[in-house]
């Protein structure tokens, strides 16, 4: 822990005022990949559902 | 191969709206910006250019839009490939007779243009080469973005094949600045005039590819 | 020889099998492996001399980048294949690729351009990497929707493959031009410090997030692929079977 970069955690989240530009960054980024992998996920989930009933 | 440019020149000759109609909007459009702008507030000398350039970019787009199409949707694409089975002369044919009737004027019209940007009468035949090579090069281009959306619509063709529009433009910027500032212009003319050549001899290659695939 | 050596490991039912396998290791080990680096990147990493706390965008940017244009030449070995072999499954990779490269391309381009709020006080810049990002991703909206206007899929596969190839040719072309182009802007471009050498405390973050991108970016390729193969093959009987 003596490696931290920021001494508290609302500094951390602070970043001498970049924090808006970093965090905005990567909980948008992140929110794009994941809901990425939940919309493919789910369709794959639909196509099998629809292949199994066309199959009967 | 005289033979198929010779007819491929006539049928471009007979359509006045595909030739003439793209050379009048591009006088139009190059009349009408200053029209629109507040002379005494902008100097035009100094981005005049971009419009010239832009005009070109646009107006090649619109005389290509659909080179295909007539010769695609009346069997002449299928008598092509029974006699030949390549489609590499006739598109060579097609697409020079193209720029040769539009192109040429474009940038003729283009050079005369570049006058109201300041360049002097002397540089007019270097700007004429340049716009001309550029031409070569966009029709080119966009003659293979027409050939992969044959009968899909023109909108197709400028998303796919628009970014590789822009480094031409890039080098015809690039090229009018040499002009104006007077030096470096044969380094940059023989870029222009050796890709030119290999883009006008390998382009065909594709776009035979290409519409062989439309064929099947 | 060599063409029914390609034949017989392209065949979609096994790559689905095979992924299948493979496919919550891969995943899992790249989102550990970028926690981890985002993680030491963004609490541990130290400050930087020049651009303060901001340049930590770079462990989102740097591996997007990458992956930006890797994806792109990925798609270009399987549109070759495509063209050359006629492999069927090449071409659902493209179609596949396609979608996250483009997504991947937009991360690259969104990330660059919120760095740029704090560093130059503007959030677009003119400068030439993020124009040929631009471009690229124009590039991938271009492939996309040219294989989704035709009916015909295995006409609009060749199509595509045809026009990735074209597109890789220029990559590099565009890429200088571009660069050629913006020398005549006085553009600061993206730099840490001197530019030159990038300190290890930030470089191994850097790296570990770089890996942890890759993987996790694969593996959402695997699910897209996995998608799409099922929707193009889904007569056949080897999926009536699988699923």
């Amino acid at each position: 822990m003596s490696n931290l970069a920021f001494s508290s955690f609302s500094d951390f989240l602070h970043m001498d005022g970049h924090g808006v530009y970093v965090w905005s960054a990567y909980i948008i980024s992140t929110f794009i990949i994941l809901l990425a992998f939940l919309t493919i996920y789910r369709n794959i989930q639909l196509i099998r559902k629809r292949i199994k009933d066309a199959r009967g | 191969m005289i033979k198929i440019f010779q007819s491929e020149f006539f049928k471009l000759r007979k359509k006045l709206r595909t030739w003439l109609g793209p050379l009048l909007i591009m006088v139009l459009v190059l009349i009408a910006f200053p029209l629109s702008i507040d002379i005494s507030q902008y100097d035009l000398n100094r981005f005049y250019f971009s419009i010239i350039v832009v005009a070109l970019l646009m107006i090649s787009f619109l005389s290509t839009e659909g080179i295909f199409l007539e010769d695609y949707e009346d069997g002449s694409l299928e008598q092509v490939y029974l006699v030949e089975q390549d489609f590499y002369k006739f598109v060579l044919a097609k697409v020079l007779t193209f720029v040769l009737l539009i192109g040429v004027p474009m940038a003729g019209i283009g050079s005369v243009f570049s006058i109201l940007n300041g360049i002097s009468i002397n540089e007019v035949p270097k700007i004429f080469f340049m716009m001309f090579l550029s031409n070569l090069l966009l029709f080119n281009l966009f003659a293979f973005g027409s050939s992969l959306s044959i009968n899909k619509g023109a909108i197709l063709g400028v998303l796919a094949t628009l970014p590789l529009a822009l480094p031409i433009i890039i080098l015809l910027g690039r090229g009018v600045r040499t002009i104006q500032h007077g030096i470096g212009f044969e380094g940059v003319m023989a870029l222009m005039v050796g890709s030119g050549l290999l883009v006008a001899s390998i382009t065909p290659l594709i776009i035979s590819a290409t519409l062989k695939t439309h064929l099947e | 020889m060599f063409s029914s050596f390609v034949h017989r490991f392209s065949s979609p039912k096994s790559y689905v099998e095979i992924t299948r396998k493979f496919f919550p290791y891969i995943s899992l080990f790249g989102f550990l492996l970028l926690l981890i680096g985002w993680i030491w990147g963004l609490a541990f990493a130290p400050e930087d001399a020049v651009q303060g706390n901001s340049y930590r965008i770079i462990y989102l940017h740097v591996p997007a980048s990458i992956f930006a244009q890797l994806v792109y030449f990925f798609m270009s070995i399987c549109a070759l294949i495509h063209l050359v072999w006629r492999v069927k499954l090449a071409a659902y990779l493209i179609k596949s690729a396609a979608l996250v490269g483009a997504m991947i391309t937009f991360i690259a381009l969104f990330s660059g351009s919120i760095w740029g709020i704090p560093t130059w006080g503007t959030w677009w810049q003119w400068d030439a990497r993020i124009t040929s990002t631009l471009i690229l991703f124009i590039m991938y909206l271009g492939i996309i929707t040219l294989h989704g206007s035709f009916s015909n899929l295995e006409k609009a596969d060749r199509l595509m493959s045809i026009l990735v190839v074209v597109g890789v040719v220029n990559i590099p072309i565009i890429k200088k031009s571009v660069d050629w182009w913006s020398t005549l802007h006085q553009s600061a471009s993206i730099t840490i410090s001197d530019g030159t050498s990038i300190d290890p405390s930030m470089l191994y973050p850097l790296l570990i997030s770089i890996f942890g991108m890759g993987l996790t970016l694969i593996s959402l390729g695997i699910l897209s692929s996995k998608f799409y193969i099922l929707t193009r093959e889904k007569n056949k009987k080897w999926v009536q079977s699988y699923v």
